[in-house]
């Protein structure tokens, strides 16, 4: 007698033997998920970032103006650099370079902890206060930089004279003046570069632990020895961390050389990034322009190694 | 000790409230000037008085190419930002759910990408612009014609592998339990799936502050359009465009139109402003979780 069973049974598929590679394939899934979706990704990273890096370490040791072919003239360009060639202008420039960026970074690091630690009190419209240390980030660098130009315009009616003349003092040419231009340089870049620390800063210390300001208070800590012996100790990682991003960044200043003052008064803002941008592409000396670029690489070389470490340890790599 | 903590008190609010006034004072006085006459401007003691709303020198200032800039930009932005959370999302549930051979090298190489400052690439990446194999009348060894220089492809062809949206969303992912995978796998579940409609909803705050991050990186871009476009108008980017609209109304020596230039630069920075006012908690929160936590 046949056993009649209800259709919905057969549905379910009888169990064959899967063969050698669905077992191999199913094992293997997550890798070759990964790796379908990693390959062209990989492929597209590798190619845009070391096909570049290529170039700029080959092409430094060149001279070429772009339009005749290249010519290879070993290390003659950094020999330009580290030399007395034009009044030892490359070495001035890195000099000068340097100098903005330890300026921006102490302006940036010092500013932006004080500014934290304030806004850190009980304070209220903290929310306010943090916006408006943030939005001048927010607004492009190049558009304020040619807006700053205009507010300096040299003669009576430019803003800065207009505001200056209201105190009764006489119009200055900002622009050509090697003693002002500098100090503008720093504080626009403080401006628009301040708000990163100060947020940072301030998620950071909302982090410490509230326990030990108290166990300090009932030993008799005052402010200032709250501030020196448990908050910047307890701070150490995010003011080394924003200290190393700060200065990578604040050496590579150039909107104010570009947009602004072209590397004048007297070379004062002429910084290396502007260097770089200007003998590539106007001065058209590229394999000068890419030994610069490396020199740049080997002067933050050291922070960004210690930027990646810092990144190893966060993701366990 | 109660009147010290007042003076103290006292002390911060003022320094703060003063500090931060000089932080805003060129922005303020950009904005308020848009709308002022150039007599009222001039006489003006700390800040313009609005007192007109001058039509004119809106219109004006989006037809001399400032509305197709806006054209050429917000292209720009809206691929960057669906390039930028795609992947993002893509890779980071990669690292974070999936186990594979070479995991860890490939995130190293990630991350050596990331912190690596891309001023330095400039120049280089310029060059492999204007050697690219087939374009622009190049043979296959990127000899020949231009490249991509002047082209429009320039602006598109960067940065479709985002390591720091890959960082950002590899954390968030590794926030979410493991078990909603394994569950949507159950059901049958591909990877698309699991990634933007299992994990997807759950990370609406990373991709908002993606999106708030990319836009306001590609607004603010001058740069790169500057060096790799310099011959092609009709497609500069709106921070390209506005360096000869604002000159425009300007002479280093003669007077200035200033209401004309505080107009300009009003309409080019007001959407990122506006952008990051009204997303600024999800913008706070990616930024600082991208950086450290701890």
């Amino acid at each position: 007698m046949e056993l009649k069973l209800p259709r919905l049974a057969s549905v379910e598929k009888p169990y064959t033997d899967p063969g050698k590679y669905t077992i191999w394939f199913r094992r293997h899934r997550d890798a070759i998920v990964a790796w379908t979706f990693l390959t062209p990704m990989v492929a597209y990273f590798l190619i845009m970032t070391f096909v570049p890096m290529a170039f700029l370490i080959v092409v430094s040791f060149t001279r070429w103006n772009l339009i005749s072919p290249p010519i290879f003239i070993g290390l003659k360009n950094l020999q330009v650099i580290f030399s007395s060639y034009n009044n030892w202008f490359y070495l001035k420039v890195i000099g000068r370079t340097l100098l903005y960026g330890v300026s921006i970074l102490t302006l940036n690091v010092v500013g932006g902890f004080t500014i934290a630690l304030l806004l850190n009190q009980n304070i209220r419209f903290k929310g306010i206060y943090r916006t408006m240390w943030y939005i001048p980030g927010v607004f492009s660098g190049a558009v304020i930089a040619r807006l700053l130009g205009i507010y300096l315009q040299g003669s009576s009616a430019g803003i800065a004279n207009l505001l200056i003349a209201k105190f009764g003092f006489s119009p200055i040419d900002w622009i050509r003046d090697p003693f002002w231009m500098p100090i503008i340089t720093v504080f626009y870049s403080v401006w628009g570069g301040i708000g990163f620390p100060v947020i940072f800063f301030l998620a950071g210390l909302q982090g410490v632990d509230e326990n030990l300001y108290d166990a300090a208070k009932i030993d008799g800590a005052g402010s200032w020895q709250l501030v020196r012996y448990i908050t910047i100790p307890q701070m150490t990682p995010v003011l080394l961390f924003i200290s190393v991003t700060q200065l990578i960044g604040s050496l590579q200043m150039w909107e104010i050389p570009r947009l602004v003052t072209g590397g004048g008064p007297n070379d004062t803002t002429y910084t290396l990034v502007w260097s770089i941008q200007n003998d590539a592409f106007s001065s058209l000396q590229v394999g000068l322009a890419n030994a610069q670029s490396l020199v740049l690489f080997v002067m933050l070389m050291g922070f960004i190694g210690w930027q990646l470490n810092n990144y190893r340890k966060q993701y366990n790599v | 000790m109660r009147q010290r903590e007042l003076i103290l008190n006292t002390a911060s609010y003022v320094f703060l409230t003063v500090a931060s006034l000089i932080m805003v004072y060129p922005l303020l006085y950009m904005l308020l000037g848009a709308f002022t006459t150039p007599d009222q401007y001039v006489d003006a003691r700390w800040l313009p008085i609005p007192n007109t709303l001058n039509i004119d020198l809106f219109v004006h200032a989006i037809n001399s190419g400032i509305g197709q800039a806006y054209l050429v930009t917000l292209s720009r932005v809206a691929f960057y930002i669906v390039v930028t959370v795609g992947v993002g999302l893509i890779g980071g549930y990669i690292f974070s759910k999936l186990d594979f051979p070479y995991k860890n090298r490939v995130f190293l190489l990630f991350l050596a990408g990331m912190v690596m400052p891309g001023i330095l690439m400039l120049v280089p990446s310029y060059l492999m612009m204007a050697w690219w194999p087939f374009a622009g009348g190049n043979n296959w060894l990127g000899q020949g014609g231009h490249g991509l220089i002047n082209d429009v492809r320039v602006l598109f062809i960067g940065g479709w592998v985002p390591p720091f949206a890959i960082f950002i969303f590899k954390q968030s992912f590794d926030m979410l339990p493991t078990e909603y995978q394994d569950a949507a796998k159950m059901d049958g579940a591909g990877i698309w799936t699991i990634i933007f409609q299992v994990y997807g909803p759950l990370l609406k705050p990373p991709i908002v502050a993606l999106t708030i991050i990319t836009f306001l990186g590609v607004w603010n871009d001058y740069l790169w359009a500057a060096l790799t476009i310099p011959g092609l108008d009709k497609y500069y980017p709106i921070m390209l465009r506005m360096q000869n609209v604002i000159l425009d109304d300007f002479s280093p020596l003669g007077p200035v139109n200033y209401p004309a230039v505080f107009v300009k630069t009003f309409i080019a920075t007001w959407p990122p402003a506006a952008v990051y006012f009204l997303l600024q908690r999800y913008f706070v929160q990616g930024l600082v979780g991208s950086g450290l936590k701890g």
